[in-house]
């Protein structure tokens, strides 16, 4: 249970980074962990530490939960209309907010039915 | 043999959904339907200079969570189409592992990405059923006045140039009348409407802010002690003050403080 966690958190760790573009040597200086940490973490070879998720979290800029949901693709189709690329980007990430939002109360739900 | 075009697949798609959802060809709430398909609907104040709306698609084959945001600072009326369209986006291209899309476009364009494109057309046909217009304009002797065009904007829920469009892209007017219609009712659409005795946002009227399912989940994990009062505020997108009164309100707060500590349980539980 533990292992399969672990393989999935560093998936869904390696897949939100590229999804930015970041090298994997880049965000780990940026967390403070040299780059053969961070590659056995996204490999799952490595305990999952809250500290050092918290600091990917929050330099992906993402919720994190995130890590938790087996993800295999998103889409995103944006109807901009007068918007700017910058206010696009700006709702783009405020749904993705309300979407982790989402997964964590559906998940809890489950969790805490009855 | 030719592939389908674009518009020609949005179109069966919205056809197959109101088949499916026994709508027939009646004008429909775009919000219902949506809350009939599972797809969640958040509603956000982005600024009149803001975008439209989105959809977001984030899933495994096990199924996933789809959600259509829309800037409610714009008009009802876009508001709707701009539903609709995203719910295009859901029933044509969700299993499309797509980046991250941004299309520009106008009201009423019938060219530019093919994605658009069929979404557009699902967007007008759900919304105006080609059926029901036709049997509308007849009703107008053929030739609809700029007062018979805010008639149908209350029947369907759309904007004054949308229907026109649609009016346009059905076959049903030609290019002259449309531009004789899109000139008379140049400013004069607010006051057609008012004389009618509508507003845009009395007929199908939008759900408000987060979609029900998270302020309810969100209420009912604080209710079980899963989660604190600033997470539950954070759900909630407002003051940690204003989420207790909301608790409160809706009959949903903590009645007595459990006399374990339920998250050391669930823990050893786990």
């Amino acid at each position: 249970m533990e292992e399969a966690t672990g393989v999935l958190v560093g998936r869904r760790i390696r897949e939100e980074r590229e999804r930015l573009g970041k090298k994997l040597e880049d965000l780990a200086g940026a967390i403070g962990v040299s780059g053969s940490y961070l590659s056995r973490m996204e490999r799952g070879e490595r305990g999952l530490d809250s500290l050092v998720l918290r600091r990917i979290a929050a330099e992906l800029k993402v919720s994190m939960d995130r890590f938790f949901v087996p993800t295999s693709y998103e889409s995103v189709h944006a109807r901009s209309g007068e918007g700017s690329v910058a206010a696009m980007q700006q709702m783009i990430e405020w749904g993705r907010r309300v979407q982790d939002d989402l997964d964590f109360v559906l998940r809890e739900g489950r969790g805490h039915a009855g | 043999m030719q592939a389908e075009p674009p518009w020609m697949q949005g179109e069966r798609a919205a056809r197959a959904l109101r088949h499916e959802l026994g709508l027939g060809i009646a004008p429909v709430d775009i919000w219902e339907v949506l809350r009939r398909r599972d797809v969640y609907v958040a509603l956000h104040d982005f600024g009149e200079a803001g975008g439209d709306g989105l959809y977001l698609w984030r899933g495994s084959e096990a199924g996933g969570v789809p959600l259509i945001v829309v800037n409610s600072a714009k008009r009802p009326s876009r508001q709707r189409f701009t539903a609709a369209h995203e719910l295009g986006h859901h029933e044509l291209h969700r299993f499309e592992a797509a980046d991250v899309l941004i299309a520009d476009e106008e009201v009423g364009a019938t060219d530019g990405d093919e994605r658009e494109v069929a979404a557009n057309a699902f967007a007008a046909y759900l919304m105006v059923p080609t059926e029901d217009l036709r049997e509308s304009v007849r009703a107008f002797g053929g030739s609809p006045s700029p007062v018979g065009l805010v008639g149908l904007m209350r029947r369907y829920g759309l904007s004054y140039q949308a229907l026109a469009y649609r009016l346009r892209n059905t076959d049903l007017i030609t290019q002259k009348t449309l531009d004789r219609l899109l000139a008379d009712g140049e400013g004069q659409i607010d006051r057609l409407m008012r004389s009618q005795g509508f507003a845009e946002d009395a007929i199908f009227p939008a759900p408000v802010g987060v979609p029900e399912l998270l302020s309810l989940g969100a209420m009912t994990l604080f209710k079980q002690h899963v989660i604190t009062e600033t997470r539950l505020a954070e759900l909630l997108g407002m003051t940690v003050e204003r989420a207790l009164t909301t608790v409160r309100d809706a009959g949903m707060d903590r009645s007595e403080e459990p006399d374990y500590d339920a998250e050391a349980v669930r823990e050893l539980l786990e």
